[in-house]
This record gives structure tokens, C-alpha cells and sequence, in this order.
């Protein structure tokens, strides 16, 4: 896969933030963002940023990737439903061993991608286990 | 009205020798073959999914017709959702709207020429840029939809084996198939783990392919064949990626087809077996959550399924539809229907696109 700096520059906020879209028309609430409503057709959609906390409610490892992607092997994917109460699909920055259903998680800085044609190195929001409080 | 006139599949498989152009005319002989004179296509439709990566290639529609002989024709690709679904319903609307009096519509794929870690990285593009970019693949969302349908409804994994055991009985008997061997639930079991719990035999097999068909307005369709089949209806739907028991665009598909589908013989688009569970269930054909536990009350995928007659990308839909005629005119070498009426379902590997035709013996 080769990266273009300009479409990672573009999605900074959504690579570095979890942000979910929120109809200021009749309340849906939609990820990812998009401008206009998927319900009403209102386009006074908002920005949410997420506060990045959630719980795993399921999850799957899997033992295929894709090219680029090897040391990621074995690579866990989960639903987590935020605090907002939103449900999305993740990656999960966790030890095969430790993960379990119902575990806390918080969103955390990691690296996604390295592009080997030009060092680029792609960074985005992974879900790890929350510190305990 | 929309009649198909003519039909014609090569086997899926890896073609090592065979460019998407060499698929596309191996096809096409068989079509003219079984054709009373040489078709003429006012449009050539090509569906194709990953035609760019996969061949390096662009402009491959007008690369095809050309390599058929086809000067002279309007010629378009169309693609969204992966499997072919929209060029069915493109090449529909083109004649019930008379624009054209005979549409070439034609599915070619190459997949056998990368290797699967590259395949899995052409199919990832279809998800939105940010999971691209987080090494996300379908088959992570598949298995995140099957482990929520266990949860719903109960059922552990021995109940998701019955699916691609049936499909390979089917394929069986199935020439054109690409996987043609039975499998015991004790191999779906001990298969390849891929995204726990999806493992090897719950995915469909993808490989190279082409299918063709002619499709015509009434007033030219003897011109060609007195073996006739009638495309009813062609209706799509679409909606947001959600993990979920239920996929609201094959939901809305069935509110627009309308009537009972009992009475029909039908394809789902199986890219694994928690998909075609969904599907089975969304079309109201068989009970929520024991869908699979119930396949010997209706006829579906007597072909083998993508599954077991193979997964050739945005050729798909096209072998579906392409199928369905050879089985309603009694001319398919396998497993056929008893039923006069077929509905093909067509959707991306997610079900985030849904396409159905309705296709009636003449």
C-alpha cells in the first residue's frame, strides 16, 4: 500500500480522535461522522469527540493480515460500545491472553502503517486496557 | 420487457494463461455457440471490482469489447459493492427504458494472479479509509457479525457448519464449480482458523472467472434463441457498515421485491456463512436463528454457493444471473430447480449493498 501524505493530513482528526457525528435536527447520532444526516437529511450534523473510554463487548483474533501488516499477527478486532453509548468496530492493542469480554478500554496512540517506499509512518486510535482508576 | 436470450460461464479457477480479456471471449464463445446469429450490443456493461489492481489495467471495458469485436458499442463498467449486482440492474434499466434494444453484459475478475495477502488487501479498500489504514479486513467485521449472531441466538459454531457442507454437496454435482469435493462437518471444523470464529470453509473461494449474458428487448429476443427466461424486476438498496444479526440494506431490498419469495428459487450472495444466514433470514425464507439448522426446506445455492462454485469478485452477480437462466431453461448440468421463478440476491462481502432480480421462465 502506498500512502499519500495529503489523504493521511486530511483525516487527522478522525486518526487521532474518535469523533461521531450528531444531528442537531432529530438527535441521530452516526460514525463515522458524515455532514449530513443519514435520517432526516439535516445537514446541522456536529462533531463529538469521543472521551475515548469503553467496554469490549466482543471481539475476534485473527491470524491472516494483510501485506504491511505482519507484525500485527496474531491482530485483535472488537465492538466497543463507548460511554457515549455509541457501538464501533476497533482494533485492540491488547496480549491475545489478557483480552476478554467486558474488559474496560481506553483509546490510545498507535502506530497503524509504515510505507516502505517512503518511511511514512501512519498513526491512528487503538483501544488498550484502561488504567485501573 | 427484459428477456435473457443467452447465457454462457467458464469454470472458476486460476488461470494462470488466461488474461481478463482471454476470460471474457472464452465466455462469449459460449454464448454465441448457443445463439441463432452473432449478438449485436447496443451496450456492452462489464462488471469488474477490482480490475484496476488487479490487472493493472483501466479502461477495461472498452478493452473487451474491442477484444469481442464490439466496435461501435456503448461501453461502461460499473461497479459499487464488489459483486456485480449493480451492473445487473444498469444493464436492466438500460433496455426496459428502451434506451438500448440489447445489452452484452458481461462479469470478468482476476483474482488468482496475486497472492492471498495481496487479494485480502484489494477487498480491504472496500471498508472506509481510517480501518484501511488500522490493517482492518472484512473478514473482521464477518466474524464480529457471527460471534453476535452465537450471542443472539444461541447457537455455537457447529450450527454455522451446515452451510458450507451443503455447498459442497452441491458443487458436487456441478461441472462449472471450482471446489468440487464434499467436506464432513469434521473438516469445516478442523479447518483454518482465519478471524476466530471464522476458519477456511466458512469464507467463499475466490478465483478467476467470466460470465456473459445477453439481454434483449422482446421485439428482438427470437432473433437469437427460443430459449427464453424473463427478467422481471431488478432492485438495489444500500446502508451504513453495522455488526449486526440483520443487514438493513438486504432488509430494504426484500420491502422493494415485494412479494413472498417462497414460491422462488434464490441465490444469496453466501461470502461467508454467517452472510448467507443473514440473508436467508432478511428475505423472510427461512426463521431467525435457525436458518441454517433448516436448508433442506428450501432450494438455495444448487450451484454450490460462492463457497463451493467459487467467488469471482464483481463477476459474481453475473454467474448468478447467468445460472439462473441455464436452470430455468432447463439447460444447467447439476443440481437444478423444480421452480418456474428465481431471485438472485447480490451484495458485498458486508451486506452493505444489496441488489435483487427476479428472473421467470418464458
Amino acid at each position: 500500500m502506498k500512502i499519500f501524505p495529503p489523504q493521511i493530513w486530511r483525516l487527522k482528526e478522525e486518526l487521532y480522535s474518535i469523533v461521531f457525528g450528531k444531528c442537531e435536527d432529530c438527535g441521530e447520532i452516526m460514525y463515522p461522522y458524515r455532514p449530513v444526516c443519514r435520517k432526516c437529511g439535516s445537514m446541522r450534523v456536529i462533531k463529538v469527540k469521543s472521551k475515548g473510554y469503553g467496554t469490549l463487548i466482543r471481539y475476534t483474533i485473527s491470524y491472516q493480515h494483510r501485506e504491511g501488516y505482519e507484525k500485527l499477527s496474531p491482530m485483535i478486532v472488537g465492538s466497543v460500545l463507548l460511554d457515549e453509548g455509541i457501538e464501533i468496530a476497533a482494533p485492540i492493542s491488547a496480549d491475545p491472553e489478557e483480552v476478554r469480554k467486558g474488559m474496560r478500554l481506553q483509546a490510545a496512540l498507535r502506530k497503524y502503517y509504515v510505507d516502505s517506499s517512503n518511511g511514512l509512518i501512519v498513526y491512528g486510535i487503538k483501544f488498550r486496557p484502561a488504567d485501573q482508576d | 420487457m427484459v428477456v435473457i436470450v443467452g447465457a454462457s460461464i467458464v469454470p472458476i479457477n486460476r488461470y494462470y494463461e488466461s488474461s481478463a480479456e482471454d476470460l471474457a471471449f472464452e465466455a462469449y464463445k459460449g454464448l454465441t455457440g448457443e445463439l441463432k446469429d452473432r449478438p449485436k450490443a447496443d451496450v456492452v456493461v462489464i462488471s469488474s471490482t477490482y480490475a484496476e489492481l488487479s490487472t493493472n489495467s483501466v479502461n477495461l471495458a472498452n478493452k473487451i469489447a474491442s477484444y469481442l469485436g464490439h466496435q461501435g458499442s456503448a461501453v461502461m463498467r460499473v461497479e459499487a459493492g464488489e459483486s456485480g449486482g449493480p451492473a445487473v440492474y444498469t444493464a436492466f434499466s438500460l433496455i426496459k427504458s428502451g434506451i438500448a434494444d440489447s445489452v452484452l453484459l458481461i462479469g470478468v475478475e482476476k483474482m488468482a494472479d496475486q497472492h492471498g495477502k495481496t487479494i485480502q488487501e484489494y477487498t480491504a479498500r472496500g471498508l472506509n479509509y481510517k480501518d484501511y489504514l488500522a490493517g482492518i479486513m472484512p473478514v473482521h467485521y464477518a466474524a464480529l457479525m457471527m460471534k453476535k449472531y452465537m450471542e443472539v441466538y444461541k447457537v455455537d459454531y457447529d450450527y454455522f457448519v451446515n452451510w458450507p457442507v451443503k455447498m459442497h454437496s452441491y458443487a458436487v454435482e456441478n461441472p462449472m464449480a471450482m471446489l468440487k469435493f464434499k467436506v464432513t462437518p469434521q473438516q469445516v471444523k478442523d479447518s483454518s482458523v482465519i478471524s476466530e470464529p471464522i476458519r477456511l470453509y466458512d469464507t467463499g473461494a475466490r478465483g478467476d472467472g467470466a460470465a456473459v449474458v445477453l439481454l434483449t428487448s422482446e421485439e428482438v429476443a427470437r432473433k437469437y434463441s427460443d430459449d427464453l427466461a424473463k427478467l422481471q424486476s431488478v432492485k438495489g438498496s444500500s446502508s451504513d457498515l453495522e455488526v449486526s444479526t440483520s443487514a438493513m440494506a438486504v432488509r430494504d431490498l426484500a420491502l422493494k421485491l415485494g412479494d413472498s419469495v417462497r414460491d422462488y428459487y434464490v441465490q444469496v450472495h453466501d461470502s461467508y456463512s454467517v452472510a448467507a444466514a443473514i440473508q436467508l433470514e432478511d428475505l423472510g425464507l427461512l426463521p431467525r436463528g435457525r436458518s441454517l439448522t433448516e436448508l433442506d426446506s428450501v432450494e438455495v445455492n444448487l450451484e454450490g454457493g460462492l463457497k463451493a462454485r467459487g467467488y469471482p469478485g464483481g463477476a459474481t452477480a453475473v454467474y448468478q444471473l447467468a445460472e439462473i437462466y441455464l436452470q430455468l431453461t432447463q439447460k444447467f448440468k447439476g443440481r437444478t430447480t423444480s421452480k418456474e421463478k428465481a431471485l438472485m440476491i447480490s451484495t458485498d462481502d458486508l451486506m452493505t449493498v444489496a441488489y435483487g432480480a427476479k428472473v421467470i421462465r418464458e
